[in-house]
């Protein structure tokens, strides 16, 4: 089950990417908390496109990321787009739907 | 994991939607697991199953498997590493209605450090998603919850 879940980060013009695919949820949250405390200088973009299940434990890595810096996330699935929206996190983060958008921001 | 809905003891005791179903033993599913998160999954794949053999559609059946782990998220805070979660899936023509339970818990403590209260987005995602649920509070070292999903929104 731990396959599931991919995470990785890389430096890219300034910015660092994280990269996360798979299903983000109670028991992987923890890893992209991880890499997001990690990556913690300067913005950081998040790319979701490959996400494909995210739920409020990693949301809540998100917004706890999001209260230490510049977060800006990458979504292209309408699901991970609803589950931003109905809980009004949508007009918290800045959202893109490529990472070349995010990262020239 | 599965067990017969006839179980007896521990069995959850259905929420009010459910109460009415006069539904045959072949139109209710039980799954019971240690609180174990990674576990999760398998009650997500469940939910997926039963609405996807009911024909909800693409968009209902992923909103299903998001509102289950929300439920289950929510029911397990304060868990203990023996705990067991139960999950009790009965559905008819028009909805699914889900019935979960987890004991023993205890009285959680809401992380300082953490930004929200991890029941406030897990009830938002879940007054959106669904039709109706309940996350009760801690009644003799458990706790319960249930959400039902219907057809009518859900496609």
């Amino acid at each position: 089950m731990d396959d599931l879940f991919q995470v990785s980060a890389q430096a890219r013009e300034g910015v660092t990417v994280v990269t996360a695919a798979g299903e983000v949820d109670v028991s992987t949250a923890p890893e992209l908390r991880a890499m997001l405390q990690d990556a913690s200088e300067g913005a950081i973009v998040v790319d979701l496109s490959q996400v494909t299940f995210l739920d409020s434990t990693g949301l809540g890595v998100l917004v706890a990321a999001s209260k230490r810096g510049d977060v800006r996330l990458v979504v292209t699935r309408p699901q991970i787009t609803k589950v931003l929206e109905v809980t009004g996190l949508s007009e918290v983060f800045s959202v893109f739907s490529t990472v070349e958008e995010a990262i020239a921001k | 994991m599965t067990v017969p809905a006839s179980s007896g003891e521990g069995t959850i005791s259905p929420h009010p939607a459910a109460a009415r179903h006069q539904g045959s033993a072949a139109d209710r599913v039980e799954l019971v697991l240690p609180v174990r998160p990674e576990l999760w999954l398998l009650a997500r794949m469940s939910a997926s199953a039963i609405a996807s053999r009911l024909d909800f559609g693409v968009d209902a059946v992923e909103d299903l498997r998001l509102a289950i782990d929300e439920l289950c998220n929510s029911c397990a805070l304060g868990a203990l590493a023996e705990s067991r979660l139960r999950l009790d899936y009965t559905w008819d023509d028009d909805a699914i209605h889900v019935a979960c339970s987890v004991a023993p818990v205890t009285e959680h403590a809401l992380s300082r450090d953490g930004p929200l209260d991890p029941l406030e987005l897990s009830e938002r995602i879940l007054e959106a998603l669904v039709d109706e649920h309940e996350i009760g509070d801690i009644k003799g070292g458990q706790r319960r919850g249930w959400l039902t999903i219907r057809r009518s929104l859900a496609d």
